[in-house]
């Protein structure tokens, strides 16, 4: 009489295995056949971004840097499928010979085959993304969405204290003309002075020398800081103050008809170049006479 | 006491369970858990517009049209079992606080998709973000021709744009008015220059020469100056570039100076408060018309008459493509997997669409394939001229 109920309990203890089994491989399968469906998803690329020029085919990608390291980070350098990984926003060769890559993920360091990631989850960048580089010869420098970043001495990045002194952290481009800083963000320019304190330039402190306060590219040239904004170009004689709007010289969006964005900016020595979405464009004004006769034509 | 009763009786199974039996239960309980997703199944939608500022009527509109759209999807079961959640934010109309608002819903709020945007740079800081981070994104309020004609992948713009308002303006005025040599008024700091800019390029393929380009500085209340010199040049149209209540005083005041070709503009006179503010010199003014309910059928009744009930208000033009908007990523959605890239891709594919606003689709480029169509006004009533026999 004893014996039944154990026997009954060993057998419903078999059936709630059984049915614990059961469940859980459902639900495994279940997770698995969505995971295979999103891949399979982000596998087809859409007729657009095929047509696009300038984007690779798929089948044509770069090369993997490093198979035979056998790390998960060579395995997966954000650049190789541009649209499917993290996109590239910036790229830079620092003064050692290693490539940094900021992207919407963080940032990937690239010496001798060496992939190294930077990201938020690891706790080794503290943003979600980058969204430019800039090298002073000294200091690594990233400006993100979020603030500004150094690499420090530990070999992470950190929030730069100097950050605070933006005008916004929104930061869209960084560049250095070897000594000092720039910045260009959502509210204005900055530069970085020998203190590690930001000296913030924009429409007010301008007195509209610098027409828009939305800085997407900022670019040294000579004794010239050069701005491309949401109004057009801005060009600001650095050897005299920025307060003063004589010393600034304006190019309008529309009356030079310049598509936006100006997607980046390049001096030969002579010419200042600009790349557009129409195009590449110089101004007709070499920027040795930009002080004396600067006509605001741009050639394509 | 039943609770009691349930308790003990609750021990009493529990003390019949041998040990694999009890430890199997937080087992089961655990894997059931860690299987299904812990995170919210909503799908969130951001949304960024100006609801304080001096376009907040308009953006308010736009938001009714959108949460409307929300009430009709989620009423109908959501996107395969799964609610969309609106995250609606104020821009205040300024470019650096919408720029900020989309790079917090997109890295914070992981949103699968942005809608918004009314003035141009607004709408650039929105779409820039969006552009970098890879989700796609709607404006529905937005015209400036530039917006998809800047390489941008993710980009996408369901009403007609400024260029094809400029083609259907100038089309109309060469073909009903012979018109050949108009004048073109702009607002020298808006983006009124590089309109300007635009419709001079467009009004050459229609066989017109632009005779005068006139500009004005914002606040300006007097446009007598300006009046006299496209008066001098002696053109048989005027073309007006200017934010609604502007373009109604220049209307009065041309009409006053005894102006008489026809006035044109674009969508923003076929504002209410064009009409309301240039009164009877508004009439015969030609404008095009971003919402024709007509050409909405069925679709556009259900939906005026539903607003009007939601809302006790008539339903505009920012209402209606609000509605759209919602409506254009709910199909994108359903076509696909709920992430930022397949949204995307799917919305790339929508080259033809029937909605509350008639039929549309997106080019290669995001941009609305449907032409402008042109309205006249006539006792402050915008009439398609297609119609325009029957009035």
């Amino acid at each position: 009489m004893t014996q039944k109920p154990q026997e009954n309990g060993k057998s419903a203890g078999g059936a709630f295995w059984l049915t614990l089994f059961v469940i859980a491989l459902v639900f495994y399968f279940m997770n698995e056949s969505k995971k295979s469906a999103s891949s399979r998803r982000e596998d087809s690329i859409s007729k657009r971004q095929t047509d696009t020029p300038g984007t690779p085919p798929a089948d044509i990608a770069p090369r993997k840097f490093s198979d035979s390291a056998g790390s998960s980070t060579a395995l997966h350098i954000p650049f190789s499928r541009p649209v499917e990984s993290a996109a590239v926003n910036d790229l830079l060769i620092d003064p050692s010979g290693t490539l940094w890559a900021a992207t919407e993920a963080g940032i990937t360091s690239i010496r001798n085959d060496l992939v190294t990631h930077y990201r938020l989850a690891e706790g080794t960048f503290p943003f979600p993304q980058a969204q430019c580089l800039a090298h002073d010869g000294q200091r690594l420098w990233v400006g993100t969405l979020f603030g500004l970043c150094v690499f420090n001495e530990n070999r992470r990045f950190v929030r730069a204290e100097a950050s605070a002194g933006l005008p916004s952290q929104m930061i869209w481009d960084l560049t250095s003309d070897g000594k000092t800083l720039w910045a260009g963000t959502q509210n204005g320019a900055a530069f970085l002075d020998q203190d590690d304190n930001f000296v913030v330039i924009d429409s007010a402190s301008t007195n509209s020398g610098l027409r828009q306060d939305w800085c997407q590219r900022v670019f040294r040239v000579e004794n010239w800081f050069v701005v491309a904004h949401d109004s057009g170009i801005s060009l600001w004689n650095t050897g005299f103050p920025a307060a003063n709007p004589e010393w600034w010289k304006n190019i309008d969006h529309a009356r030079a008809g310049l598509t936006r964005p100006v997607t980046d900016f390049a001096f030969d020595g002579k010419q200042l170049w600009l790349s557009t979405p129409r195009g590449v464009l110089h101004l007709t004004t070499p920027v040795s006479r930009f002080f004396s006769d600067f006509v605001p034509n741009l050639v394509s | 006491m039943k609770v009691k009763l349930y308790y003990f009786r609750l021990i009493e199974s529990l003390k019949r369970l041998d040990i694999y039996q009890l430890l199997s239960l937080p087992v089961l309980i655990l894997v059931i858990l860690l299987s299904s997703n812990f995170k919210n199944t909503d799908i969130r939608i951001g949304v960024i517009l100006p609801l304080t500022g001096s376009g907040s009527l308009r953006a308010g509109s736009h938001r009714n049209g959108l949460e409307l759209a929300l009430r009709h999807i989620n009423g109908q079961g959501g996107i395969n079992g799964r609610k969309i959640r609106l995250e609606m934010c104020d821009s205040q109309g300024s470019a650096a606080m919408a720029a900020e608002h989309a790079r917090n819903l997109v890295y914070d709020s992981e949103v699968v998709a942005l809608i918004g945007g009314m003035s141009p740079a607004e709408t650039r800081a929105i779409q820039y973000v969006a552009e970098n981070a890879q989700v796609p994104f709607i404006t529905a309020l937005c015209t400036h021709y530039e917006l998809t004609e800047n390489g941008s992948m993710f980009t996408f713009r369901s009403i007609t744009d400024d260029k094809s308002q400029f083609e259907a303006l100038a089309e109309f005025s060469a073909r009903r008015f012979n018109s050949r040599k108009p004048a073109v008024i702009y607002d020298s700091v808006l983006y009124g220059a590089e309109s300007a800019q635009k419709y001079m390029e467009t009004a050459i393929k229609f066989g017109q020469q632009v005779c005068a380009a006139v500009s004005y500085q914002p606040g300006t209340l007097n446009f007598r100056r300006q009046l006299e010199v496209i008066m001098a040049s002696n053109p048989d149209a005027l073309v007006i570039l200017t934010p609604a209540d502007t373009a109604a005083v220049i209307t009065r005041q041309a009409r006053e100076v005894r102006f008489t070709p026809p006035i044109l503009g674009g969508n923003h006179m076929s504002l209410p408060e064009y009409a309301t503010i240039a009164g009877v010199y508004a009439e015969s003014a030609i404008t095009t018309m971003p919402f024709n309910p007509r050409l909405g059928g069925q679709r556009a009744d259900f939906f005026l008459s539903e607003y009007y009930e939601t809302y006790a208000t008539q339903a505009d033009s920012f209402a209606a493509l609000g509605y759209e908007a919602l409506m254009l990523n709910a199909l994108a959605l359903r076509a696909g997997e709920v992430n930022r890239l397949a949204i995307r891709n799917s919305l790339a594919q929508l080259h033809g669409w029937e909605s509350v606003a008639g039929s549309g689709g997106f080019d290669n480029r995001g941009n609305q394939v449907k032409p402008a169509e042109i309205a006249i006004i006539k006792e402050r009533q915008k009439i398609p001229v297609n119609l325009e026999a029957l009035f």
